[in-house]
């Protein structure tokens, strides 16, 4: 019971339940939205517009209106104006982004630095101050995040083709443009609704982070959203308890988390981690040898079934005290066993594995031979690369193919 | 009635004119290839008739109906590289973009859009592959879910840019044998061909542009040393080499 006064305590104060809302509100939203960013390629467009919310902050202190309204008017008109600039000379977007957006917050500062007003904190601004969410900004991030939601619900497949094939999206006569502006007029409300919460700085990386992380492990973009959303509300929580109980920041601990689970997801995603693709690499490796091993020593042994450890070792190419510890290996998966502390042979799993290498080995020196037309002094190392593969139905067939050959093309026999 | 009338047709991409006063008419029931060199314009034309970029003048109109009211009668495969293939959709999704126009705005897809998206991957012979990401599957089997996302679309126009770029020979013939099918169909198709191999012999006919029309026929008639020359001007090597090939 102890851990989950843990988890309810803190939502005794009034103000944590605002957090609490604040953020699960935001997790969500931003989430969602971040999907459209990562496969549109918009994370720079996305952190340009969360800059340049900055001077509607102090343009809606002056003129005394919500800074909802001065923040969201900032932001779309910084991506109108990049979207102008983009079009109307040669500058490519990233460029522009890269002009508008500095541009845009400089102008900020500026007029932050002569207003010098005791209400406005920069530092809040810049990275968040979720436990200071009033009840109005919460019911603005709640109409935010349902107008969000319901446009991507209704719109859903119209945005995916948007997204996919904007020329296919054009040719059935989607207003594609509208479109575009419509993402982005979503991206801009979402940004200002989840400036209270992560902040200026932060806000972005709510906005792609979860939506990355989702892009490594799923395939459909339903699913991708579903996992976003709820990566982004861990997140949010997971941020939450800690500025709780150990005082730290909380958007920077939300994004950190998010951070987290994505390194998480980029080593160990079922669909593509690459701590996988490395493991699956090294047992590759790793089932070759041994079955070179297991060649080199029934060729070597030729019927006796004993053969020494510095013939293996020769006859591979590695030196005798790797030989060893790979024999020892070899010797504890039951395939051979020592005689003494030089030679050894097999045991009858080994020979039976042995004999199939060489078999398949065989085969396929004749397959190319006798099917392919390639010279028999040619085909070895062919052979070698194919016999790894091999499995028994491919061997069958090959059989039917030569019709039951007994001897390769060396004149030596194929085992059974 | 015509396929396609153009009269006159100018338009800019990025305020250069890239196609020049072309006039053609294109009957229907025929497997059409555009060729003509880098820069000709090709993939602008296919655009245009889309109705997909403004017109400076001239008239498009497809079956006798101008190209706004005619929009969903062709269908677009669009060039490989234009796609982004880690993108997080299915097979299955893709195709059933081909349905979206029919749906219809804010709708979902009923009973009769699924059977039509599993009918077109079954006529390309992908119905196994309905659940793999689009990123997972090779050359020829990518191009083929474009071809059955335009076969679901229904249209009586088929649109292919540069379809044979990067796949096996093996696609290469399901492609042709496809677009013959959908001939006898009734259907008209439009395939932008870059490479002048002899392939080209095989379409019904030949549009060659060099940003105006430089000729339209039977390949036969458009296939000439002098007039291929005329469209690439100073690249006579190349014509050259094509001649030396279709000696064999």
């Amino acid at each position: 019971m102890d851990f989950l006064n843990y988890l309810i305590d803190p939502f005794q104060y009034e103000f944590m339940l605002r957090a609490l809302t604040a953020s699960l509100l935001v997790g969500v939203i931003s989430s969602v939205l971040s999907c459209y960013l990562v496969v549109k390629k918009w994370a720079l467009l996305g952190d340009a517009i969360s800059h340049a919310v900055l001077p509607g902050v102090a343009i809606a202190f002056l003129l005394k209106i919500s800074f909802f309204i001065g923040d969201l008017f900032t932001g779309v008109l910084t991506a109108l104006g990049i979207g102008i600039v983009t079009k109307y000379s040669k500058i490519k977007e990233d460029t522009a982004i890269g002009v508008m957006f500095t541009t845009a917050f400089a102008f900020g500062i500026l007029l932050l630095s002569l207003i010098r007003a005791k209400s406005i904190d920069l530092y809040h601004i810049l990275f968040g101050n979720v436990l200071g969410v009033s009840t109005t900004d919460l019911v603005l991030t709640a109409v935010t995040g349902f107008v969000v939601l319901i446009v991507i619900i209704v719109l859903f497949k119209e945005l995916l083709l948007h997204a996919f094939d904007p020329v296919m999206a054009a040719s059935i006569g989607l207003p594609t443009t509208l479109f575009h502006y419509l993402l982005m007029f979503l991206l801009s409300m979402t940004i200002v609704a989840s400036l209270q919460t992560v902040g200026i700085v932060l806000v972005i990386a709510m906005l792609v982070t979860p939506g990355a992380t989702a892009y490594l492990l799923v395939k459909r973009m339903p699913t991708m959203m579903f996992i976003a959303a709820l990566i982004g509300v861990f997140s949010a929580l997971a941020g939450l308890y800690f500025s709780f109980y150990f005082n730290v920041a909380s958007g920077a601990m939300m994004v950190l988390v998010a951070g987290l689970i994505f390194v998480l997801a980029f080593l160990f995603s079922p669909k593509d981690g690459v701590v996988w693709k490395f493991i699956k690499k090294r047992k590759i490796v790793y089932s070759t040898r041994v079955e070179d091993y297991l060649t080199a020593i029934y060729r070597i042994s030729n019927g006796s079934n004993s053969a020494e450890v510095s013939e293996v070792a020769k006859s591979v190419g590695e030196n005798e005290s790797k030989a060893y510890s790979m024999l020892n290996r070899l010797t504890k998966q039951g395939l051979i066993e020592f005689k003494s502390k030089n030679l050894f042979g097999f045991t009858q799993k080994g020979l039976e594995k042995a004999s199939f290498m060489i078999k398949a080995h065989r085969l396929w020196e004749s397959y190319l031979v006798g099917k392919a037309d390639m010279p028999a002094e040619s085909v070895h190392e062919l052979a070698h690369k194919l016999e790894h593969v091999t499995t028994e139905d491919i061997a069958e067939e090959i059989i039917k193919e030569l019709k039951h050959p007994t001897k390769d093309p060396h004149g030596k026999v194929i085992p059974k | 009635m015509n396929a396609i009338d153009i009269s006159n047709l100018t338009v800019s991409y990025d305020k250069h004119p890239v196609i020049r006063a072309i006039t053609v008419s294109i009957k229907p029931k025929q497997i059409v290839g555009i060729i003509g060199p880098n820069g000709a314009g090709k993939s602008t034309l296919l655009k245009a008739i889309m109705g997909l970029l403004p017109l400076d003048s001239g008239n498009i109109s497809i079956f006798s109906k101008s190209i706004n009211e005619a929009k969903h009668l062709a269908a677009y495969i669009p060039q490989r590289s234009e796609i982004d293939w880690d993108f997080p959709v299915t097979v299955k999704d893709v195709v059933m973009m081909g349905r979206y126009k029919h749906i219809g705005l804010f709708k979902r897809a009923k009973k009769e859009d699924y059977a039509i998206v599993e009918n077109s991957l079954k006529e390309l012979g992908m119905q196994d592959f309905t659940n793999r990401q689009i990123g997972e599957l090779s050359g020829g089997q990518q191009q083929r879910v474009f071809l059955a996302r335009a076969l679901a679309q229904q249209t009586e126009i088929l649109m292919l840019d540069e379809p044979f770029v990067g796949v096996d020979a093996a696609t290469e013939n399901s492609i042709w044998e496809l677009m013959h099918r959908l001939k006898s169909q009734g259907k008209t198709i439009f395939v932008v061909n870059h490479d002048l191999t002899n392939m080209v012999k095989k379409y019904d006919s030949l549009l060659l542009i060099n940003q105006r029309l430089v000729a339209y026929g039977k390949p036969s008639e458009v296939f000439k040393p002098d007039i291929i020359n005329k469209a690439y001007a100073g690249r006579l090597t190349l014509l050259d080499e094509i001649e030396t090939k279709g000696q064999v």
